[in-house]
This record gives C-alpha cells, structure tokens and sequence, in this order.
C-alpha cells in the first residue's frame, strides 16, 4: 500500500449563509492508499456527498488541497480534470443515473466514449464486468427493463470500464433493499482485493460501512475516528 | 458503441422533444423561404404581365405629335431595318372615354388606338372595357376622345372633343395584348379600344398621320441585345412631315420652316436652328393703332424677326422699336417717330383670352417688296390664311372675331398680299408681349438653301427626341421595371418577422427544455470524464439532424406558405397589388439563400438553446438542483465549480456585482430622446420615432419583467404579499426564470404587432379635411381624360365649358385647375419601378394658398410650397408625398429624380420637399412655369380641385359629371381618395397582422408545452399536494395561475409599449375606433381562448396524477 495515493489536506469548505458563511467542511484531512477503503458515516447534511466531490473535482474547495498521486487535482486545467475521471476515478452514485436510451451494455460503455471511439477490446471488457456483476444475460435490456437493484450494478459496471484505481461511491446502496446492498458491498471488496482500487464510501448505511471497514464519522464538519 | 449510434439512440429515444425542436425550425425555414418565394413570384408575375401586355412588341416610337403612317413602309423597305426588326406598324393612339348603348355606362382613361387591318366602323374591345360596359360584339360604342394640342381651342371640327362611333366586332381575350397593351408598367387592368386606323385619322383630323410605331425584333437580333443607337436606323427612314414641320418657299427667296402645331415651344430645336436661319414668331393682333394720327387697321398680322432683317433694304430694329410696311403707313398716317399701338390677344391661364397693349416708336416704314410684303412669314392656319377674304375667316370660336370692323380696304390689303406683317418688332420684344415664358416661334426662314437642301439638312442632322420622336425599347423598360418598386420578398420577411422570431425561440425553449430534462445524465458523462465540449459536440450533433430534417422540411413547406401567401394576395389583401395574375414561382436561388440563412438561424437557436452547458454544475446536477443560477443579479455564493471548456466561468470569490438598474434608465432615456427627436427635428420621420420607442419600451419592459417578477423568491420577498394559491401559483413561473422569459418575450411581441397593426387599421379621415389636413381643405378631385381647356373660376370658362349649376353656387365655391403629364402612378397603386413619373403642374394661386403640411422640406414649412418657384442650379425642384418618396420612389430630401419632359427625353429633377400624407400620391408636383417649359403641349387642365363646404360639394359633384361627361370626368370626394390609398396601406397591415396572429399562436403553443412540461416536472409535488388534500380544483388554480400570468404579464408588455409605438396616431384620435375594437374584441377573444386552452389542457394532465407518483421511479 502506498501511503500517499491519496491525500485530503485540510480541506475547508464553506457556503454564503444569510447571514454568514456555512461552513460544511471544517478542514478535514486524511490519506488513502491505492487498494486502500476509507469509509465516511455521517448525518444528512454533514457534507459527505460534499467531501466526495470535492476529492472527485466535481467541485472546488474554499481552502486546502486534494493530492492524488503527489498532485494537486484542483491544480488542474478543465480538460485535464476530466481526463483524470475519466482513467483513474469510477464514480458510483446513489441514484444510477443510467442513459435510458441505452441498453445495459451501452451504458456500461458510455465512459469510452467521453475519448470519441469505443475500441473493440472494450465492448468484451464491459461484457467481462457485466458477467461479474452477474447481469450478462441482461447487457441488451434497457434500463427500463431491469429491477432498481440491476441498474445500480450496471452503474457500478460502468464506473470500473476504464480500470479507474479510484472509486468515489456515494450512498451505492441508497435505493438498495438489505440483500442487493449487501451484495454490492461484497462486490466493492473484491474490487479492491482482487483488482486494487482504492475505495472512498460515503454511506449511512451501518452495515456497510462495518463491512468495509476503516470507519469515519463526519462531524461538525471534521473527521473523527 | 459508437457516439454516432448514441446520439441515434438519443434522438429517437427523445423523438418527441426532437420532433418538436424539428417543427420549429421548419416553420422558421418555410417562413423564411417562402418569403423569398413571394417576392420572386410577385417579380415573375410581373414580368409575365408585360410579357402579355406586349405581344411581340419589343420597340415603339412615340410621337409628341403626329407623324406620318407612311414611315412605317418605309423603314420595313430600309435594309438596316430589316435586318434588326421582323416588323414594324404603324397606330394612332389617343385618350378618351367610352360609352355603352344608351349612354348610361361610361368608362373613362379609355385609350384608343387605331390600327391598320380593323375594317372600318368596328372596334375591337378589350375584355376589362367590355366588362365595364357590359358590352359585347354587335353593340355600338361612342368614344369622346381629345384632339391633339393646339394653340387655341379650336372649332367644332377640330374642337377639344372629338366622336367616334363604332360597332364592337370582337372582345379581346383577359390579359392578350390587345386587352392589356399600355405604354405605362401597370399590374391594374387597362381599358383598350382598337378602332381603324382611318376613322381614327378621320375623326380627329389627321389623315395620312400616326403618333406611334411597333417595331417587333427577330429572335435573333432580341438575342443580340438591344440597339445602341436605334436613331441610326430610323433617321434614314424620317422626312421633314415626320418631323410635324412642313418646308414652304417664299417668292422673298427664304424657305420657311412651319411647324404642324403653330406655335414651336421651347429650346430643343433652338440649338439646331441658330445659324442656320432666323425665328419668326408671327401674330394676329387685334388692331395697330397710330396713337399721334388717331388712326387704326384692325386685325392685322405682325411679325417679330430675329436680328437682322434679310429685306431690301436690310433693317435693324431698336429695342421698343417697330417697323411698318408702306401700305399700313398709309393707312395709318404714320411717320417716324410716332407711337404705335398694337392691341392683341393674349391666353390667361384661364385659358380666356385677355385684350392687352404695348406701345412702340415707328422706327421705319418698309417697301412693299421682298420680305417686308410676303405672306410666307406667317404660317398656314386653316380657316384663317387659307380664306378668300376676311369676312370669311373661320377663326376660333372664343377669339370674338367682329367682322363688322373689317374695311375695304383691309380687304384689298387681303386680296393682294394676303396674311403678310403690316408691321414688324424684334423678337425678344414680341416674346415679351405674345409668349413670355417660353422661346416660342411660328417659322423658321432659312436664307441661300432651296428646299431639297434644307429637307436633306434636317434629314440627316436633326435630333428625332428634339421634335419629340422617341424611340423606345419598351420591353426592356418594363420588363427592367418589373423588378418592382415594393421588394415583395423584404416585405414579406418583416411581416413574418415575429413569426420567424417566434419559431427560433420555440426552438430555444425547446432545447432548453431537453437540456434541462437530461440534466442528470449530462452530470452523470461529466462525472465520468466528458468535458463540457465534447457533451456539447454529442448534444449539436443530435440537433444537427432536426436541424437539417427541418430546413428540408421547411423548404418543402415554404412552397405551401408561398401558396398560401399567393392567395392571400389575390382575394383578402388583392387591393394591396390590384391583379390577380399572380402565379407561384419556385426559384432555386432564393430555396438555397433561404436554406442558408434558416441554417444560420437554427444553429443560433441551437447554440441559444445549448449554452447552458457551458456552465453547468454539475454537483447541483447531481443532487437534483435545477439548472438555472439562484438569481442572476444577486452577488455569486461560492456554488459548485463550472465544468468549463476552457472558457472563463464565474467568479468564486463573490464579487461578481449586481448589475445596476442604470441600464433600465438608459432606456428610458433612449425613449424620451426619440419622442424628442420627433417634436423638433424634421429630419426624422415621427411614425419611426414612435415606434423605434414603442421596440425600446417592449424590450424595456421584458427587461423589467424578468427582474422584478421572474427572479425566485428571497427572504424579503416572503414577507410581502399574501401567500395564495394564486401567489404560489405565480411563484412557481419564477422558477425556471428563463423559460418563463421566452414564453413571456413569444407573447409580448405578438401582442405588440397585433396592437400597433391593428391600430394602423381603418383610420378615418375626418381630421383631414382642414387646410394642413391630407385633403388640403379640398372636397373633390375631378380628372378629365381631356383637358378642358378653360379655368371652372370664371363665368366665361364656365360658359364656354357649357357647366351647368347655379352662379350662386359657383360663387362659393373655389376651383384650383391643375396641368398634369401623361406619365406614371407612382402611388402604392402601381409595383412597377416608375419610368415615367407623373407631374403635376401647381400653379401661383395654388401655391399661395399653401394647403397640406410637409413631413421634410428644404425650407421652413411655412415657405415650402415657394421651392417651385425657385431657380437653383441644382434642378428643378418637385414635391412628392412622403410615402411615395420612401416607398416607391426610396428617394430621400435632396434626391434626384430621372422623369421624361413632353417630348420623351429624360431630365432629372432634384426632390425639394415631401409632403405629409397627401392626396397627391401618384405624381410628382412642378412649378406650372417649369411645367409649361417641359410640357409646352400639356394645354388644359387634367385635375380640378374642388373646395366648397359639404353639401355644394355634393351638388357640385353631380354638376360636374353631368355637363362635362365629354371630357371624361371622373370625379371623387378627396376622402373616398386618401380612403382607396387607406384600404391599399390596410391590405399590407392585414397581411401583417394576419401574420402577428400566427406568431401569437405559436407564442400560446409555447406557453402550452411550457405547461405540460412544468406540470410533468413537478408531478411529485403535485401529487404532494394531492395527498395533503388539495382538490384538483387548487391544483388547478395553481397550474393555471403561473401560465395565465405570465400571458397577461406578456399581454401588458406588449400592449403598453405598442401604445406608445402608435402615439401619433392616438393623439390624432384617428386609431381610437380600430384601437377599441381591437380592446374589447380581439384581445378578450384570445385571452379566453388561451384561458380555455390552458384550463383544458392542465385538467387533463392534473387527471392523470395520483399519490403514487410520489415515487420517482
């Protein structure tokens, strides 16, 4: 493990308030290895989502920094961010936000094409995951056609296409009943077992969280043991 | 996968939002498109009209007056002729009315041709006169036509009017060239009559004579263009009767040249004369008087000689010297050095002859011999130097010839020397008394040449143009003047313009709405590494197809509207164009400029539509935020970073300012200066300054509306107003800010065409009968097909007019007799670019009287009407209306205008002032001295105005018609004229509001679909509302109320600033009836019909809701 895969350094952030400023983050730091798990329990409203975005750069910090690798992602220009989703973050969210348009296969493609082409060695790595979250049989389906519990693995599908070391997972198992959460959490540890991406949960969720392990609560907009 | 087949997939998977975004553009497109198919169809129209209207008559030959008919034989014997032209016909061509059966229908601006080849007592009829008369083949016709011009009214054979009676053999077929043929570009139908030729020439007068040539070119020579010179080729072919002169030799040994109508006016033929011989201007007077003898010999000839008089022996007279001949020294007792008298005639413009005086010292007394007794100075005159003696003279009927004065021996003076000058002045001073505003001559004497020499001089050196032989390439004239005075095709786009605008904003709002609608997915590929420009490539890409599927569409649509428009064109607003030859013509060019510019516009629309992705959040996304910024004006909280292309997104830090409210004043300011503008400078029109301030106000006031009302609702404003269903309901359009500002911009601009159309509409004119009025203080116009010859003012004209009426009532009233050209209507009647403009000739009385107002002048208004009077270097100037300047003849103050003077050669007059909205909206006016100058033949009056009080202009009227019906008179209230002008200017509005109505439909359809997609968004909430026990009845009145404001709202802003746009017609009081029509029908009408539309449409979709929609998915 690589001790500084990651790193939150004193991260602040704050809202304008009607009469001062919101503070969400209070300057929060921590460090992630690759194949690491830091797992985020919190109250609505204590800025996990907030945290994940910011180290996601789906949004700034008022203060501090985020390393990835040694480097300042918030450093980076527009493009150059999304290219650094695209290749090393997966994004998992609470709500599947599947192209309806597209079947499962596609939507579990659509990252590829954030590059233009979709090459061909990709349509049987996307296969390959589907497989492994255990809907092959339903990569022509439409998300229409699949139950709340499928779309989500194809979302978790999607975000593993491009072999990100990073997955951002933000409430994945929201919409979920106990058994299909379950299920998606023992997917996530072998994710980082068996391929090494390092894992960032944010979850209310008490047994996932105990799951994976190396727990933390936000709170007051701090991180504590 | 591929991004080709997820943007397939995307399209049809939001086939119906594309649908929809494709609609859109395809109305624009066809809008646009079909536009330009309008105008290409009006100009094509045109051009197949004078392609009809000539047959195969490519060239004519116009005669100021009559030619030989025989010049046609001769140029088709002329080899060079021959090798240009197929054909060539010879016609006698003259103005008149026309008369069924029984008289009882009579048909006035008639022209009547006579043509070889009609046997003789038949006419052929065109199908618009026959129509008239309701008149068929086997009925007679009386045609009461105009002789040719003269210098005196002549008597009953050779009177004012001449008849003809003949038998209609045939009615000429709608639109063939003998129903339709005109000298002058018109749509309108014309009103033709094809006689004999013979008993045309017989009845006014004129054997042996014609006035105009067809020339027909081979297919070959059309191709090769038309001729440089065609005088090259005519003038061979021209003798000196052609030329309306006639050669006479003199026993003196001078040949005289004399002119077919009398009197030569004007400078033309001045230039070719001089040096070559002398101008002679000979005169009957009434009596020279001895004044120191006592003595007197009545009706005498006297002649004014240029310089040096060629007798024996030679004389040079002293200025206000005169000389006498031996015989009339005799008679008078005269000696050098007395005083002579000469009483003599002159004609007032009342067309009366007045008796004046000039007195003269004798200078001389001359020999019986050579010059000073030939009777050859003074040219032949029917009835007067062809009589036996002077008793029998026939002169004309008002010279009141006493033959009681004539002694014997003024008869043995006839007997021996016939119409020879007793007395002789110089020509300047004869000038002087007989013609004092123009170069006017009887003869020419030419000294040293014989006459074959002469004849072959002026053969091969005169101008044919200089004695009013024009030669002219009609068919290229008219065929360039088809192009049109009104760009059919601009106009078009501007009364389409709201529609075109309103389809480009559906199309905003539609894409918009797509956007919004895929909000979370465009989050979801920009979290997974998309930059914003590669989703904007996918999103254009997807709208590329609608877009390019709607330019077709619309092309294809554009021919439908362009039909539609068509006949638009010919039944609701034909007295816009006043033909119904309008045909459908399809040009590639103007579908590829159209698809052009509707590309152009989609991809703006597109671009419009998609710019919210330049800064979108996508954490908001994410969580479910909408799309829109909190406030615009509000200072930028530190929200979640943009997802940027490179391009510069908001400041995080704050401090991105409130926008000030100064730019609202600016505004405001910009308004105020414009009606400003309109009180004190002339310059600019006050119709377009009002409405350039009614377009700031409606853009001032969506402005205003955005901000005050469309922002979301902040903790100050929760502590005002009463929280309502009503109120919740008009919060929610605060919602989607933008949205509700498109649908609210849809609106406000289709009301305020509909409002400031409408008000243009139907105006009366009861304001307009004072003096500054557009009636000038005149209650009639009354036109004659021929001129009368006398002033309607004075007894004697009336008498010898034969007016019948009351003395009484004649006493009242006031007429001001006007001269007129044949030219041109340049009004909005005629959409052929003017060739030949039409000019009015306006007289002192007139000018003093100083009617009308103008709208520009190049003096104060008070001194306007005195620019005809003026001498400047820069032209003569002319006043035209207004609108004919800026519409027909797109001529501003100070232009140059090109016209034809009397003998159809081209001069250029400069456009001095314009007046505000007139009567005079066909012609140009001139000085009646400049007039006289440029249209010497131009005799009587064609246009009378008649001021007099209602009830005698009534009497009046029918006086006028009923006494001088041989002259052709038409005669109208000046109202029932300005009205016909009106219903002209009407028939564009109701195009234009025709059109605003369908742009206001599309602005109610997009607040439709703004509903529909507002109440399919918040269904949750909706469906919240239901199971905490709002009835569908509140649901109702809340989903109504955001959309029926925001109609009324855009109503309002619409509405007010087209109050002000139509200001000057408010003040006027003139638009108040069309305005309260339009207030308490029309816009009630569509406000309950919008009403009834989104009550129907909201119940609906409210029916469909249930608290299970709780559930998202």
């Amino acid at each position: 493990m690589s001790a500084k895969f990651l790193t939150a350094d004193r991260l602040v952030k704050e809202y304008p308030g009607p009469e001062e400023p919101l503070r969400v983050l209070a300057g929060v730091s921590f460090e992630l290895g690759s194949a690491g798990t830091l797992t985020i329990v919190g109250p609505s409203g204590s800025g996990k989502s907030t945290l994940l975005n910011i180290v996601g750069t789906l949004d700034r910090p008022t203060s501090g920094a985020v390393f990835f690798e040694g480097r300042d992602v918030h450093q980076l220009s527009p493009d150059s961010a999304a290219t650094f989703r695209n290749k090393e973050i997966g994004f998992i969210f609470q709500d599947h936000h599947l192209l309806p348009q597209c079947t499962a296969l596609e939507n579990v493609l659509v990252p590829c094409l954030a590059s233009g082409s979709v090459p061909r060695e990709r349509l049987w790595t996307a296969e390959a995951l589907l497989g492994r979250v255990g809907l092959l049989q339903k990569r022509s389906h439409f998300p229409a056609e699949l139950s709340g519990g499928e779309r989500q693995r194809v979302a978790i599908a999607r975000a593993l296409i491009n072999a990100p070391r990073l997955l951002l997972c933000d409430e994945p198992t929201g919409n979920l009943d106990a058994e299909n959460s379950l299920a998606v959490g023992r997917l996530l540890l072998d994710l980082r077992d068996q391929d090494g991406v390092a894992l960032l949960v944010v979850t209310h969720n008490v047994a996932l969280a105990q799951l994976l392990g190396n727990v933390r609560t936000l709170r007051n907009g701090t991180l504590h043991e | 996968m591929s991004s080709l087949r997820l943007v397939w997939r995307t399209l049809w998977y939001f086939r119906l939002s594309n649908l929809a975004v494709l609609a859109g553009i395809a109305v624009g497109t066809a809008v646009l498109s079909g536009s330009l198919l309008v105008g290409d169809s009006v100009r094509c129209s045109l051009r197949r009209i004078v392609e009809k209207r000539l047959g195969d008559v490519d060239y004519v030959l116009l005669g100021e007056r009559p030619f030989t008919d025989s010049l046609a034989h001769r140029l088709s014997a002329n080899a060079r002729f021959r090798e240009r032209f197929d054909s060539v016909e010879a016609l006698l061509t003259v103005t008149g009315n026309a008369a069924g059966q029984g008289g009882s229908t009579i048909a006035t601006g008639v022209q009547v041709f006579g043509r070889a080849g009609i046997a003789p007592g038949s006419c052929v009829v065109g199908h618009t006169l026959a129509h008239h008369l309701q008149a068929g083949p086997g009925e007679t016709i009386v045609l009461r036509m105009g002789t040719f011009a003269s210098v005196l009214p002549a008597d009953s054979k050779r009177g004012e009017v001449a008849l003809l009676r003949v038998r209609i053999s045939r009615v000429a077929e709608p639109m063939s060239m003998e129903d339709a043929f005109s000298i002058q570009p018109t749509q309108r139908p014309v009103r033709n009559v094809w006689v004999s030729l013979s008993d045309l020439q017989e009845s006014l007068d004129l054997r042996g004579k014609a006035n105009l040539l067809f020339a027909s070119t081979s297919g070959k020579a059309r191709s090769l263009g038309y001729l440089d010179d065609p005088y090259e080729v005519l003038r061979p072919c021209l003798t000196v009767e052609d030329y309306g002169m006639r050669l006479v030799e003199s026993p003196a040994g001078a040949i005289s040249v004399e002119f077919d109508e009398l009197l030569l006016h004007g400078a033309a033929m001045r230039s070719f004369f001089e040096g070559r011989g002398q101008g002679v201007f000979a005169y009957l007077v009434n009596s020279i008087e001895d004044i120191d003898s006592g003595r007197e010999a009545p009706y005498s000839m006297v002649a004014g000689i240029d310089g040096i008089f060629y007798g024996e022996p030679p004389k040079e007279i002293p200025s206000g010297g005169i000389l006498v001949n031996r015989w009339a020294a005799d008679d008078l007792v005269a000696r050098v050095g007395h005083t002579m008298r000469l009483r003599y005639y002159v004609r007032g413009r009342d067309g009366l002859l007045h008796e004046e005086s000039e007195d003269f010292k004798l200078a001389g007394i001359v020999p019986m011999s050579d010059l000073w007794a030939d009777r050859f100075l003074v040219p032949q005159f029917k009835g007067l130097t062809d009589a036996r003696s002077m008793s029998t003279w026939n002169p004309p009927r008002d010279l009141q010839f006493q033959a009681n004065r004539i002694r014997p021996i003024d008869e043995d003076y006839w007997k021996r020397y016939g119409p020879a000058p007793k007395a002789f002045v110089r020509l300047q001073d004869a000038w002087a008394m007989w013609a004092p505003d123009s170069y006017t001559l009887t003869a020419f004497r030419i000294h040293g040449r014989s006459k074959a020499q002469v004849a072959e001089d002026i053969r091969r050196n005169l101008e044919p143009p200089s004695r009013g032989l024009v030669w002219r390439a009609i068919r290229a004239e008219q065929l360039h003047a088809a192009t049109g005075s009104t760009d059919f095709a601009g106009l078009f786009v501007g009364f389409s313009f709201f529609l075109i605008i309103a389809s480009a904003l559906l199309v905003v709002l539609f894409l918009r709405l797509s956007v919004e609608q895929r909000s979370r997915h465009v989050a979801v590929m920009l979290a997974t590494g998309f930059t914003a420009s590669r989703l904007r490539q996918l999103f254009l890409a997807e709208a590329a197809i609608p877009l390019a599927l709607g330019c077709l569409v619309g092309l294809l649509g554009s021919v439908g509207y362009a039909w539609l428009m068509i006949v638009g064109l010919k039944t609701l607003w034909n007295e816009a164009i006043g033909t119904r030859v309008l045909a459908l013509d399809v040009r590639w060019q103007s579908l590829a400029i159209s698809l052009a510019a509707a590309l152009a516009l989609g991809t703006a629309s597109i671009w419009l539509g998609l710019r919210r992705l330049r800064s979108t959040s996508v954490a908001g996304l994410l969580s479910g935020n909408r799309t829109e910024p909190i406030d615009p004006y509000a200072p930028a909280p530190t929200q979640p970073p943009t997802i940027h292309s490179g391009a510069k997104g908001p400041a995080f830090d704050g401090t991105r300012a409130r926008k000030p409210a100064l730019w609202h004043w600016a505004f405001l300011a910009t308004v105020l200066l414009l009606m400003t503008l309109e009180l004190f400078a002339e310059s600019v029109s006050r119709e377009v300054a009002f409405f350039g301030a009614g377009v700031i106000s409606l853009i001032m006031c969506l402005v205003f509306l955005h901000r005050r009302f469309l922002r979301p609702v902040g903790r100050r404003d929760q502590r005002r107003g009463r929280f309502s269903l009503f109120a919740l309901g008009v919060r929610n359009a605060a919602r989607n800010p933008t949205r509700s500002a498109l649908t609210l911009s849809l609106v406000a601009s289709a009301a305020f065409v509909l409002v400031t159309v409408g008000s243009m509409k139907g105006r009366s004119f009861t304001k307009e009968l004072d003096k500054a009025g557009a009636t000038g203080g005149f209650a009639l116009i009354a036109e004659f097909d021929v001129p009368i010859p006398y002033d309607l003012n004075t007894p004697e004209g009336r008498r010898l007019l034969a007016l019948k009426g009351e003395e009484s009532l004649w006493r009242r009233v006031r007429f001001f007799s006007l001269r007129r050209s044949t030219g041109g209507d340049i009004s909005c009647r005629n959409l052929y670019v003017p060739t030949e403009p039409r000019i009015m000739a306006i007289p002192d009385d007139f000018i003093a009287d100083s009617p009308f107002s103008f709208a520009a002048s190049l003096r104060k208004q008070e001194a306007a009407w005195r620019l005809l009077c003026d001498r400047s270097p820069d032209g003569i100037g002319v006043i035209a209306d207004a609108d004919t300047a800026r519409w027909i003849l797109h001529a501003k103050l100070g232009d140059h205008i090109r016209i034809r003077n009397g003998s159809g050669q081209e001069e250029t007059v400069r456009l001095a002032a314009l007046l505000r909205k007139s009567i005079f909206q066909g012609e140009l006016l001139m000085g009646e001295r400049d007039f006289r100058r440029l249209f010497p033949g131009e005799t009587g009056f064609r246009q009378v105005l008649v001021r007099a009080s209602p009830a005698d202009a009534t009497r009046a009227a029918e006086l006028l018609r009923q006494s001088l019906s041989d002259y052709g008179v038409n005669v109208e209230t000046t109202t029932e004229r300005l009205a016909y002008f009106s219903r002209i200017e009407d028939s564009y509005l109701s195009a234009f509001e025709a059109l605003g109505g369908l742009g206001m439909l599309l602005g109610s359809l997009g607040l439709a679909v703004v509903l529909v997609r507002g109440v399919i968004e918040r269904r949750a909430e909706l469906a919240l509302l239901t199971a905490l026990g709002f009835r569908k009845r509140s649901l109702l009145c809340v989903v109504v109320s955001e959309n029926a404001a925001l109609f009324l709202l855009g109503l309002l802003a619409g509405t007010i600033p087209a109050l002000v746009a139509v200001m000057p017609e408010l003040l006027e009081a003139s638009a108040w009836p069309s305005l309260f029509a339009f207030a308490l029908g029309l816009l009630p009408a569509t406000g309950v019909l919008v009403l009834i539309v989104l009550v129907g449409v909201s119940s609906f979709l409210l029916r469909r809701l249930s608290p299970a929609a709780l559930r998202l998915e």
